[in-house]
Order: C-alpha cells, then sequence, then structure tokens
C-alpha cells in the first residue's frame, strides 16, 4: 500500500522559527485588550449597518410592488380593446363573448393611436386578431383551412408596425401561414404541413 | 460560542496567531487585519461552537494571509522568490513552539555561517534572492544554492519521510 507523502511546508516553519525569536517589540505586537476591543467595535456598527440596510431593502421591495401593482393597474382598467370593436362588425358579438382579454399601451388615446400603443391578445381565436388587424389595415382575411380560425394565440400587436412585420411576427408561430395577395390574408396551412399531404 | 468563550479565545490566541501572520506577511498592519479578520469571521458565526485546538486558527490565519500575498500583485513580482516558496506550501506550519526552537538551533548550529545568512536575508527579511545577492555580493545562483541545501539538510532532520516530486 503507498503511503501518503507527508506534507512540506519547511520554508514556512523556518519563517516561523526566525519569527519565534523575535521579542513582541520587534514585531510590533499589538496590545491584545485593544484589539479585541477594536474588533467589538467594528463589528458592533455593521449589525446596526445590516439592521439598516434590511430596512432599506424592505423599502425598496415594496416600491416596486408598489409599482407593479399601479402598472397593473393601468394596464388592467385603463384599455381599449375589446370594447371600442366596431358594433357593426360582422363578428362583433363574437369577439365580445371570447375569452379574450387585449390591453392597450398606456401611450393609447380615444382620440387617435399614439406610436407605442399595443394591443395584447391573451388567448384570442386567429380570427378575432385578424378580424382586429383587416379593420386597422384595411385588408381582407381568408381561410383555407376553416380549423384554423380556432387557433388561440397570446400576440401583442404593435400597431405603428406595417402589416408585412406584423405578418412576420404571426407567422413565426408556426402553427399557420399566412400569405398576402394585395389586399387579401390568406391563411393556410404551415408549409410542411401542405407538402405532406 | 458565548462572548466569555470568544474573550478568551481571543486573548489565549492572539500572540500566537499574530506571530504566524507576521512571519509570512513581514508587516505589522496586514498582519493585525489578517488575525483580526479571522475574529470576525468567527463573530459572524456565533452559532459554531468555539475552535477546540490552535490548529483551526492557526490553519485560519494561514490561509487568509496566503490570499493577501497572492493579491498583492505589485509585491509579488518583487518577492516572487520567498512568495513561491510560501504558496507553494502544501499546508499550514502547525509546528509548535518546541519545534519551531529545535528548527532554529539547527538553523544556528548545523549550517554554515554563509547559508545561515542567507536564510536570514530571504526568510525572514523577506528579501529577494536577487537583493540578497547584492548584499552578500554573490550571484543569485549561490543564493539559490545556499538555499536548497539548507532546505535539504532540515528536511533530512525534521521531515524525512517528505520526498519531493521531480
Amino acid at each position: 500500500m503507498k503511503m501518503k507523502q507527508p506534507e512540506d511546508n519547511m520554508e514556512l516553519e523556518v519563517m516561523r522559527a526566525f519569527a519565534s525569536r523575535k521579542s513582541d517589540q520587534e514585531i510590533g505586537m499589538p496590545d491584545v485588550e485593544q484589539e479585541l476591543a477594536r474588533l467589538k467595535a467594528r463589528m458592533a456598527p455593521s449589525n446596526a449597518g445590516f439592521s439598516l440596510r434590511k430596512i432599506a431593502a424592505i423599502l425598496v421591495a415594496v416600491l416596486m410592488l408598489t409599482g407593479f401593482g399601479y402598472a397593473a393597474v393601468r394596464t388592467s382598467f385603463f384599455t381599449k380593446g375589446w370594447d371600442e370593436a366596431p358594433a357593426n362588425s360582422p363578428k362583433g358579438e363574437d369577439c365580445q363573448a371570447s375569452s379574450t382579454l387585449s390591453s392597450t399601451g398606456p401611450e393609447s388615446s380615444p382620440l387617435g393611436e399614439l406610436e407605442g400603443a399595443f394591443l395584447l391578445f391573451q388567448d384570442a381565436r386567429l380570427d378575432s386578431i385578424l378580424m382586429q388587424i383587416d379593420q386597422h389595415y384595411k385588408v381582407e382575411s381568408r381561410f383555407a383551412d376553416e380549423d384554423l380560425r380556432q387557433i388561440r394565440l397570446l400576440f401583442k400587436w404593435q400597431k405603428q408596425h406595417s402589416l408585412d412585420e406584423v405578418l412576420q411576427r404571426l407567422n413565426g408561430f408556426e402553427r399557420f401561414q399566412i400569405r398576402r395577395e394585395e389586399n387579401t390574408l390568406i391563411v393556410e396551412q404551415p408549409q410542411a404541413e401542405q407538402q405532406s399531404r | 460560542m458565548t462572548d466569555e468563550e470568544f474573550d478568551t479565545l481571543f486573548r489565549q490566541s492572539y500572540p500566537k496567531l499574530y506571530r504566524l501572520a507576521f512571519s509570512m506577511l513581514n508587516d505589522q498592519e496586514d498582519s493585525r487585519d489578517v488575525v483580526s479578520g479571522v475574529f470576525a469571521d468567527l463573530l459572524d458565526k456565533p452559532h459554531l461552537p468555539a475552535p477546540t485546538g490552535e490548529g483551526y486558527l492557526m490553519t485560519m490565519v494561514h490561509n487568509r494571509a496566503l490570499n493577501l500575498l497572492k493579491h498583492r500583485r505589485v509585491e509579488n513580482e518583487a518577492r516572487a522568490d520567498m512568495l513561491h516558496a510560501v504558496l507553494s506550501a502544501t499546508s499550514p506550519c502547525l509546528a509548535d513552539d518546541d519545534r519551531l526552537v529545535e528548527v532554529l538551533t539547527f538553523i544556528e548550529t548545523q549550517l554554515t555561517p554563509q547559508t545561515r545568512r542567507v536564510l536570514m536575508l530571504c526568510f525572514d527579511e523577506k528579501k529577494t534572492y536577487q537583493q540578497a545577492a547584492s548584499e552578500l555580493g554573490v550571484s543569485v545562483q549561490a543564493i539559490n544554492k545556499h538555499i536548497s541545501q539548507a532546505l535539504r539538510k532540515l528536511r533530512e532532520r525534521f521531515n524525512p519521510l517528505y520526498k519531493r516530486n521531480k
């Protein structure tokens, strides 16, 4: 069995040996009682400091929670979305009956839409989303596959984006494909699925 | 650990711990900071029982002093020779006072005066090999040779089972 080699610190031992023969004065040995008092004095303020830090951390947390609450209230109650869907829309009732919640960015107003306004579709049907997009961009959506109407999405629509940008984002879902032919949007199955049929 | 236990431990251990730190750092302020830092760590962990034996505290002082040396880059470059020896130690030196006296006696009686002088310059006064060579009017290689011989003899006497890997 191989013996574990003993550790070596001979250099350190020589250093300590030389230091051991020096007087306390030569090595500047501090007064032990003074050092103890100094240490305790140093530690005491840090305890109070810790409490102050703790208080500061709690205040910051409260402020953050307040901010989140404010943002939640602002986005939930001061919104424009389905409530303002045109009443004469053929699908208006369906949209209102849907489980969709939408919200606009804080910059939007009843008088018009400012840059930065958006609509957030949460679990909204694709046909409902496209109805809004159709009205905004003056286009018409047609579904090549009726089943695709029921696909539900979480989608944030930035109204300042161009139609092509919006379609690009929607096509990112890969559950359907929207093709634009002038003022018509054709909603069909994704390309891969089409080829497999 | 109660306040009383802490105070007793502090008073009993401080001088030895300071000497250990000073032997490595050769600086009063640094040595004070290192030792105080070790005891501050103990105060931060009041739920731990009082350390039994000095070995634990010695190891903590050793490690803290080592970290300080490693981080002093500017000084390190100037004292590379000695620091290499310190930093390459595989464990802290926990030799008790009796052993240190034996080591000192061996140095003073078994080594040549020149070798003894070289050891004092490099290990006690923490001079670099170059500085020691300049002071003694010899080459750096000569300094290196003296130190190698001294350490070999010391190991033969005090750590005969150790074989340095080549």
